[in-house]
């Protein structure tokens, strides 16, 4: 981290992902609690699914990507905060229990500090020795079966137990690849997490406490996160996405992947339009030829692999118990969220409302930074930020909300 | 623990004797071998399995056997798979104990729950393991029981399909669609489970009994071990009285009831099994007329008929009970030729034995046009450059046929060298449109 005048410091995020490298500087200060320097983003050629599988491609892609931002914000970029997903990434629930004792059974504050570390104790061996722990998120305390969202200090009750909803990764070897390629840059990742949970963390504050189920639809892969009155309950990621509706197309029409990806960005959309059953889609081939191919083919396809995303996640949310509620809402972004109709698909098959993400409004250069795309980088900043100003204990202690922070609090 | 009601224990002499055992599997299964009236029979056995005792002790008509006491408690597995699928493995081997000399097996269980759905696959595996011939009856949930049920119910019916070479998917919310809307749900329910139970009853009444027509294990083997690959069958039953027309009052009835499904037109089905079940007057014609119908329908359909007298119906009184599977797909699909390569193809045969000849699992083609030697040159050029066509490489829009259940997709273009995806055994890499098997005309 370099410091450039007194009080100042800076958070960096990156993202690696399939489609682009993003990487966000952002000022942490007295005066400016969180203020965005610069953006810098590069295409990624080696990145497939969200791992890494071309090192010597994402090395120049986070080569180009990082000094674009480090020119815009005129900073060194030392320390970072790096996002993690792909298909090593799992969760994993335990329960710490407390019984309550003393007199009439009001809960301390040891006895939080007891049950944490109980829920810490219950993480089997297995995973925490042979795992990179990604994210340690707290879930409400449940006071006799009863669950309570606010503080339970000074309640009532005999039986204190507090679930932690671990992210974490199985294969190390992924998790290594990606901190010795920054290493190699001479950058040091001082925090690692889930790109899910970054890109819940940058949600807007009334998104936030509405609750609702984060999906980001990126290009390699497919990140959720269910959150519900503030808190995380639930996180996952699938290995499809963007890329795999483009190879469906391709292989389906017979295209070429390019103008499969084109045709797919420009005239793509989530749901079949009842009127484009005779309609011919014309296209421009590599070689110049002047193409068409069916419309109604082209939109069953992407209709199809699309609904398919959101079915699986609703199994899975199925599978842990997990259930929208109708005031609940279903929260898109990343570069799926841009297709047409995708809101519509997506209430269709989760029978809630879908509703575009919005980025907590921050200071800097707010305009370009409004696309929902950059919002897993903001998030990793932003808690980069966090990381710096809960080590400081300072003045600045005070520019998240404390819950907030605790509720995704990370043990590195 | 096994509960045995003093009513319904038999000595195990006559245990041995049976070679049919009716296994009730799960809640509904339980409730439905319940229903079976012809528990005199000396050849089948009816047990149902659960782990629920609250619904054993509600059944009265058959042998009870409560399983997963260690595991439950005696409570049921409340639709979790992963508790069922242990109670499944923990009892194998009095599943086992019980499955031994057996010559026909018969599963009825309702699928999406826990117990149904995990335990019926363990006894399914274990018999096909012991080669005993098995037929499922698979009860699947109405819609309104939730999406989660009835995504789980079809991938089990899946799974089942694979292993044993009879499924009969019985579709609540079909019969529920065809009922009229004031019909309350007890009723539903009821009717589903008697037609099951009479269905099951029919099917050992002919297997068992002298018949006029006779039907054996071997012949039902025969006619559905070439629908193994992941089909699912169909059931129907219907019923006369009497009259003058009461083989097209049947026939009419049969195509109109709800279980048929797809096969609606009965021009899709590959085989199919009918019997009839008659009083006494019953005639040679009437078979026939019965034959010819389905001619008229599906010239090509393999059609078994077994007719059996039963002494508890009527003079007039005929029931039918059909059991259709679909049309088994050809594995290689050549409708992705072009003209001249098929009919490049078609001179190369010709030209071997001077006769055409039909490949195995190509569509019958017309014959090619007239060559001109020119022509000819050019076709056996074409047919020369091209030695090998590969499905999978070269799709051909327009032509492309992907309703097809059995082509075996193997690139998944740019994914090919990735890690692949899989969810509940499904390749999530394969496109969507091919394993949903969306047709594009």
């Amino acid at each position: 981290m370099a410091l450039f005048g007194i009080g100042k410091q800076y958070a960096t995020g990156i993202e690696i992902g399939t489609s682009k490298i993003c990487v966000v500087v952002a000022e942490v200060s007295k005066e400016h609690p969180f203020r965005i320097l610069s953006i810098g983003q590069s295409p990624s050629h080696g990145v497939r699914k969200g791992s890494i599988c071309k090192e010597e491609y994402t090395l120049d892609d986070l080569r180009a990507a990082v000094s674009d931002a480090e020119n815009a914000a005129n900073v060194v970029i030392g320390d970072v905060c790096v996002g993690i997903t792909g298909s090593h990434v799992h969760s994993v629930n335990t329960n710490g229990i407390q019984y309550v004792e003393g007199e009439n059974s009001i809960i301390a504050q040891e006895d939080k500090i007891d049950v944490l570390k109980n829920a810490e104790e219950c993480l089997p061996d297995e995973i925490k020795n042979k795992n990179y722990i990604l994210n340690k998120i707290r879930q409400p305390y449940i006071l006799d079966g009863i669950t309570v969202y606010d503080d339970p200090e000074g309640m009532y009750c005999s039986e204190l137990v507090l679930p932690i909803h671990w992210v974490y990764s199985a294969s190390k070897r992924k998790v290594d690849n990606i901190l010795r390629l920054l290493r190699d840059m001479y950058l040091e990742p001082k925090n690692y997490i889930f790109t899910g949970f970054a890109m819940a963390l940058a949600m807007d504050r009334e998104q936030k406490k509405r609750g609702g189920l984060i999906i980001d639809l990126g290009a390699g892969t497919t990140e959720y996160v269910f959150v519900q009155r503030g808190y995380i309950r639930h996180a996952g990621v699938l290995t499809i996405g963007g890329d795999h509706v483009s190879n469906d197309l391709a292989l389906g029409l017979k295209l070429e992947i390019g103008v499969a990806e084109n045709l797919k960005v420009s005239c793509g959309r989530a749901k079949r339009d009842s009127a484009a059953n005779a309609a011919m889609l014309p296209y421009v081939s590599r070689n110049g030829e002047r193409k068409e191919v069916r419309l109604d083919h082209f939109q069953l396809i992407m209709e199809s692999r699309l609904r398919e995303i959101f079915q699986v996640i609703h199994t899975k949310l199925a599978e842990v118990n997990l259930k929208l509620n109708g005031d609940q809402t279903v929260i898109l972004c990343g570069g799926g969220a841009c297709i047409q109709l995708i809101n519509e698909l997506a209430e269709n098959v989760f029978q809630v409302k879908a509703v575009p993400y919005k980025l907590e409004p921050f200071e800097g250069i707010c305009e370009s930074v409004k696309a929902p795309q950059f919002a897993t980088a903001i998030g990793l900043a932003q808690y980069r930020a966090a990381k710096l100003v809960s080590s400081k204990k300072g003045p600045l202690s005070n520019i998240f909300n404390r819950n907030e922070l605790k509720r995704g609090e990370n043990d590195d | 623990m096994m509960i045995e009601t003093n009513a319904s224990s038999v000595s195990e002499e006559a245990l041995d004797q049976r070679q049919a055992l009716v296994l009730g599997v799960g809640g509904a299964g339980c409730n439905i071998v319940d229903h079976f009236s012809d528990r005199d029979s000396t050849s089948i056995q009816f047990v149902a399995i659960d782990s629920d005792a609250q619904c054993l002790l509600r059944l009265h008509n058959c042998e009870k056997m409560q399983i997963g006491q260690a595991i439950l408690h005696g409570f049921g597995a409340g639709s979790n798979a992963e508790l069922a699928r242990l109670v499944g493995e923990k009892e194998c081997s009095r599943l086992k104990q019980l499955l031994s000399n057996r010559t026909i097996l018969f599963v009825v269980a309702g699928l999406g729950g826990g117990i149904g759905s995990e335990l019926s696959l363990v006894i399914v595996q274990l018999a096909s393991e012991a080669k005993i011939f098995t037929v499922v009856l698979a009860i699947q949930p109405f819609d309104c029981e939730g999406h989660e049920r009835g995504i789980r119910s079809q991938l089990v019916l899946e799974k089942i399909s694979k292993k044993t070479p009879l499924v009969i998917s019985l579709p609540n919310q079909l019969l529920a669609q065809q009922s009229s809307d004031n019909t309350d749900f007890y009723s539903l329910y009821s009717i589903s489970n008697k037609m099951v139970a009479q269905a099951v009853q029919w099917i050992c009444f002919c297997l068992f009994n002298p018949c006029i027509l006779p039907l054996d294990i071997g012949t039902l083997r025969n006619t559905f071990s070439m629908a193994s690959n992941g089909e699912v069958a169909s059931l129907a039953m219907a019923n006369a009285d009497g009259g003058e027309k009461r083989i097209e009052t049947i026939w009419n009835a049969l195509l109109k009831h709800p279980w048929l499904r797809s096969e609606k037109s009965l021009s899709r089905i590959g085989s199919a099994l009918v019997l009839i079940i008659c009083g006494r007057n019953f005639s040679l014609q009437d078979v026939e007329e019965f034959r010819s119908k389905f001619n008229s329908e599906n010239p090509a359909a393999k059609v078994i008929i077994g007719v059996c007298m039963h002494p508890s119906l009527g003079w007039n009184e005929v029931q039918v009970v059909l059991i259709t599977s679909p049309k088994r797909i050809p594995e290689r699909v050549a409708t992705t030729l072009s003209y001249s390569e098929r009919a490049s193809q078609l001179v190369d045969d010709v030209a071997k034995d001077g006769t055409e000849k039909k490949r195995l699992g190509t569509r019958r083609l017309p014959q090619p046009p007239e060559l001109n030697t020119a022509q000819e040159k050019n076709v056996s050029k074409l047919s020369r450059s091209k030695k090998s066509f590969k499905y999978h490489k070269d799709p051909n829009q327009g032509e492309l046929n992907l309703g097809i259940s059995n082509v075996e997709i193997t690139s998944v273009g740019r994914f090919d060298s990735c890690e692949k995806t899989f969810f509940h055994e499904q390749p999530l890499d394969v496109p969507t449109f091919i394993r949903w098997k969306i047709k594009l005309k």
